[in-house]
C-alpha cells in the first residue's frame, strides 16, 4: 500500500513545507496538505484543543482533524531545535504529544525529533527516523535529504529576493523558481508585485534610506490627513508586518489585513525578506542571545527594518497566549518607541473581529501618514547615525558601545 | 437625546455639517456651523439596528436645524461607518481613532491624551504637536468599558446617573479585584455583604475601572496633560475623580463629550467638502428612504465571505464584504456614487466595520 503522508497546513508548515514535501516525496511517500484554514477548520480546531493553547496550536489542531482520516500518515515532526544553541517554542516541542492527546483515532503520526542544538548533524538521525516510519532504507533517506536540501535553498532564495510566502510555496510546488519580486497569486488575483522591489534594492546594496516624506505648511493642518481612497496619490509606505508566518499567512488570520494593508497604500516587508546576517546584528542588540529561533528572526529583522528606517511603521502581530511573542513584542515595541518610529501591536486570537483589526489598521496608516506629512516625523533626519561611515547601524542598551538614541529633534524624546 | 436651541444664521442660509458615529451601542449625529461651533446632536441607543438608529437620530437633529440650514457636509465614523456612509451619502467615511483625535484637538488645542470610554469599546489616543502619534483600542474585555459599570450599577439598584455622585461622597473606598468583569462582581457582592457603604463600593467599582484601563488599554503609554476625558463613561463624575487621583492631573471633559467622534466626522467633512465642494449628502428625506439589509454567504471559494447589501425600495445600492471583488458591482441598480462603498477597493474593506 502506498503511504500516503498528511502535513497538516499550520505551523511549521510554513516555515519547512517544501523541506517536508521533498523528503517525504523522495521516500516514496505521496504528500497530501490540507487547505487553507477555513471557519469550519478553525472552529473544529478550537473545539478540539485545550483552551489555553495559542490561535495557532488550535488552527493545527483543526488542520489534523482535517487530515486524520483522509491519510495513514500524520506528518508532525518534534521540531526540538533548528539552530545550535537555539530552540523552538514549548508548544512546538510537545507537539506531537499534545495532538495525540487531543485526538483517538489517529493515524500514525511521524514524529521523529529534530534537535539541532548541539550537533547540525543530528538531521541525518531525523531523518532516518522519518524513512524508518515510513519503512525506507537510511541510504534513501540520505538521498531525499539532499535533494531536500536543495529545494529547499531554492526556496529560501525566491523569499529573500521579495516574493511573498505563498507565492513561493506555490511556485515550488510547481517546480519553477522566480528571483522575484512577485506577490499574491490566488483567487484573489495577484497583488503586491513589485511592491518589494524596493526592500530587495535596499537589501542588496546595505542602503534601505528611504526617501524623505513631503512637509506641510503647519503641524496639525487637518488637510493632511488622508480622504477615502486618496492613499493611490501618495507616496507608498512601507510597512513591517511582522508575527510568526504561521500567523501572518495564513487565511483567516493575517492574509486578509495584509491585503487591506495594501489596499491603503502600503507596501508589505516581511521578517523573511531580511538576510540571515541583518537578523543577526538586529537581535544582537538585547545583551543576552535570543534562543528563540523564530521569535530572533522576527525580532532581529524588525529591529533591522526600524535602524535602517527602512519602513515608515511597524505592525506585530502576535498571538494571544503566546509566551514568546509577548517578550518580544515588548521589546520589538521598545525600541520602535526610542526610534520614533509608529508601531502598532496586534494581538488576535479565535474572538477577534476582523472589523477591530481594519479600524486599528486605518487609524494607523492614518496617523503615519498625518505625523509625516506634518513634519512631526521626517524620516530622512533618521539617516544621520546609520551611515556606514559611522560604524554600526545598530546601538546597543549597553550605554557604552553607543545608544540607538532616536534624532534629539524627536518630540517624542523630548522631556 | 439633548438637543440644543437652534441658533440662527444673522442672515441668508446656515451651513451645516453632519458627523454621524455609529456605535454599537449608541448611534450619534452632531451638527455644526462652518465655525466649528455645535447646533445640534442626538444620542439614541443603536439597540441592534443602526438604520433605524441612523435615521432617528438624523430626524432629531433635522427637528432642531433652523429652517435657513442647509447641509454642506457629510462624516461618519464608528464601527458602523461604511452602512452610515451609503444610508447618508457621506463625503469622508474615517475611523474611530481619528474622528475623535480631531474632535478633541478643536476643543482642546495641544491636548496630549484622549481617553475615551464607550459603552463597548475603550480606546486611548496620544498625540504631540497636535497630531496622533499612538493609540490603542480594547473590544474585547468588558472590564475595560462602560458597560461594566453598568452592569454593576443595577446589580446595586442604583440608576447609572447617580452612580457618579454616590462615589463622590466616599469616605474610604473599598478594593475591588476588577481584572476581569465576572471576578468583579463577585467581589463587589462579597463586599457588599460584608457591610461596605454603597459609596464606598461604587468608588471602588470605579476605580477598579481606571486600573482596568491603565493597566489594559492604556499600557506603555505615556499619559501628559492636558488629558481629555470622553465618551459616555465621561458623564460620571466619580470616574473623573478617581482619573485625576490615578493619574495626579487635571482630567478635562468637553461639554459634548457624549458625541465626540460624531463632532469629529463633522469636522472632517468640512475639511472634505472644502469651501466650494459638493456635497454627496442624500438629503434628510433620502436619509429616511426605506433602507434593508441583507446578506448571504458566497460559496465561490472557501473563502465564504459573508456579502452584505444594502437596498433601498428593492433596489441594491451598495454590497460588501467580498474578498475578490467578485460581487462589487453586479446587479447594482443606484444611480449615486455612495462614496466609500463597493466601488473604490479601500472602501471595500472598511465594509468589514
Ligand atoms: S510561539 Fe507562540 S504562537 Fe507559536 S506555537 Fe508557541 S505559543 Fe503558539
Ligand atoms: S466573494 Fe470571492 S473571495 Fe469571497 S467567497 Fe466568493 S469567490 Fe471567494
Amino acid at each position: 500500500m502506498e503511504a500516503v503522508v498528511g502535513i497538516p497546513r499550520g505551523l511549521l508548515f510554513y516555515e519547512y513545507y517544501p523541506w517536508y514535501r521533498a523528503l517525504l516525496e523522495g521516500l516514496g511517500a505521496e504528500v497530501v496538505v490540507s487547505p487553507d484554514t477555513s471557519k469550519q477548520i478553525l472552529d473544529q480546531g478550537v473545539q478540539t484543543a485545550v483552551d489555553e493553547a495559542c490561535l495557532p496550536v488550535k488552527m493545527f489542531f483543526g488542520h489534523v482533524s482535517y487530515l486524520k482520516d483522509r491519510v495513514n500518515y500524520l506528518f508532525i515532526p518534534r521540531m526540538v531545535s533548528v539552530c545550535p544553541y537555539e530552540y523552538t517554542c514549548p508548544k512546538l516541542l510537545g507537539l506531537p504529544d499534545m495532538v495525540k492527546a487531543g485526538f483517538t483515532d489517529l493515524p500514525f503520526i511521524i514524529d521523529a525529533s529534530l534537535d539541532l542544538s548541539r550537533r547540525v548533524s543530528q538531521v541525518h538521525k531525523f531523518v532516518s527516523n522519518v524513512a524508518r516510519a515510513l519503512g525506507r532504507s537510511s541510504g534513501l533517506a540520505e538521498a531525499s535529504l539532499k535533494k531536500a536540501n536543495e529545494v529547499f535553498a531554492k526556496y529560501k532564495q525566491m523569499l529573500r529576493n521579495g516574493v511573498l510566502l505563498p507565492k513561493a510555496m506555490e511556485l515550488i510546488d510547481r517546480g519553477s523558481f522566480s528571483d522575484g519580486p512577485g506577490g499574491f497569486s490566488d483567487d484573489r488575483g495577484s497583488l503586491s508585485n513589485g511592491l518589494t522591489r524596493r526592500v530587495k534594492e535596499g537589501r542588496d546594496t546595505g542602503n534601505l534610506y528611504p526617501e524623505a516624506p513631503r512637509r506641510a505648511e503647519s503641524p496639525s493642518d487637518l488637510r493632511t490627513i488622508p480622504k477615502n481612497g486618496e492613499a493611490a496619490d501618495c507616496r507608498p509606505l512601507r510597512i513591517a508586518f511582522m508575527g510568526h508566518n504561521y500567523l501572518l499567512f495564513d487565511k483567516q488570520v493575517g492574509l486578509t489585513p495584509m491585503r487591506y494593508l495594501e489596499m491603503l497604500g502600503a507596501e508589505i516587508v516581511t521578517a523573511d525578506m531580511v538576510a540571515d546576517t541583518q537578523v543577526e546584528e538586529g537581535a544582537g542588540i538585547v545583551p543576552k542571545a535570543m534562543f528563540w529561533s523564530f521569535e530572533k528572526r522576527v525580532f532581529g529583522a524588525t529591529v533591522h527594518l526600524i535602524k535602517t528606517r527602512a519602513v515608515d511603521g511597524v505592525i506585530q502581530f502576535v498571538s494571544f497566549a503566546c509566551g514568546p511573542d509577548s517578550m518580544v513584542g515588548q521589546l520589538a515595541e521598545s525600541v520602535a518607541r526610542k526610534c520614533g518610529v509608529p508601531y502598532l501591536q496586534l494581538t488576535v486570537d479565535e474572538h477577534t473581529g476582523e472589523a477591530g483589526i481594519m479600524t486599528r489598521l486605518e487609524a494607523f496608516i492614518d496617523m503615519i501618514r498625518w505625523r509625516q506629512k506634518s513634519g512631526e516625523i521626517d524620516l530622512s533626519t533618521y539617516g544621520v547615525f546609520i551611515r556606514p561611515d559611522q560604524g554600526t547601524p545598530y546601538g546597543s542598551w549597553d550605554r557604552g558601545r553607543g545608544t540607538p538614541e532616536a534624532h534629539p529633534k524627536d518630540p517624542l524624546f523630548r522631556s | 437625546m439633548n438637543t440644543i436651541k437652534p441658533v440662527f444664521a444673522e442672515s441668508g442660509t446656515l451651513e451645516v455639517f453632519l458627523g454621524i458615529d455609529v456605535g454599537s451601542v449608541s448611534t450619534n449625529v452632531a451638527a455644526l456651523d462652518k465655525h466649528k461651533n455645535v447646533i445640534a446632536e442626538s444620542y439614541v441607543l443603536t439597540r441592534g439596528r443602526p438604520i433605524e438608529a441612523i435615521q432617528e437620530g438624523m430626524q432629531i437633529v433635522k427637528d432642531a436645524l433652523p429652517v435657513n440650514a442647509k447641509v454642506r457636509g457629510v462624516g461618519t465614523t464608528g464601527s458602523g461607518r461604511q452602512l452610515a456612509g451609503v444610508v447618508a451619502g457621506a463625503d469622508i467615511v474615517k475611523n474611530e481613532i481619528t474622528a475623535h483625535a480631531v474632535a478633541a484637538l478643536h476643543f482642546v488645542e495641544g491636548v496630549h491624551t484622549i481617553i475615551e470610554i464607550g459603552g463597548q469599546d475603550s480606546k486611548i489616543i496620544i498625540l504631540r504637536h497636535g497630531v496622533v502619534t499612538d493609540f490603542a483600542m480594547n473590544t474585547v474585555c468588558a472590564a475595560g468599558t462602560g458597560s461594566f459599570l453598568d452592569r454593576q450599577a443595577s446589580r446595586l439598584g442604583i440608576r447609572i446617573e447617580e452612580f457618579g455622585n454616590l462615589a463622590l461622597r466616599s469616605k474610604s473606598p473599598v478594593r475591588i479585584a476588577g481584572r476581569c468583569a465576572v471576578f468583579a462582581e463577585s467581589d463587589m457582592i462579597h463586599k457588599q455583604q460584608i457591610g461596605h457603604s454603597l459609596e464606598d463600593i461604587t468608588k471602588g467599582l470605579c476605580q477598579a475601572l481606571v486600573r482596568n484601563y491603565l493597566n489594559n488599554v492604556a499600557k506603555g503609554k505615556e499619559i501628559r496633560p492636558p488629558i481629555v476625558f470622553q465618551g459616555g463613561v465621561a458623564s460620571n463624575v466619580g470616574m473623573k475623580q478617581a482619573f485625576e487621583e490615578a493619574l495626579g492631573h487635571e482630567v478635562l471633559i468637553p461639554k459634548y463629550h457624549k458625541v465626540m467622534g460624531a463632532i469629529g466626522a463633522a469636522i472632517l467633512a468640512q475639511d472634505a467638502v472644502g469651501e466650494q465642494g459638493k456635497t454627496n449628502f442624500r438629503g434628510f428625506d433620502g436619509v429616511m428612504r426605506n433602507y434593508k439589509t441583507t446578506g448571504f454567504e458566497c460559496d465561490g471559494c472557501s473563502n465564504r465571505c459573508e456579502i452584505v447589501e444594502i437596498l433601498v425600495e428593492g433596489n441594491i445600492v451598495a454590497r460588501w464584504g467580498s474578498r475578490c471583488g467578485k460581487w462589487d458591482n453586479v446587479g447594482m441598480q443606484d444611480d449615486r456614487d455612495a462614496p466609500g462603498a463597493a466601488k473604490s477597493r479601500p472602501g471595500r474593506a472598511h465594509a468589514a466595520g
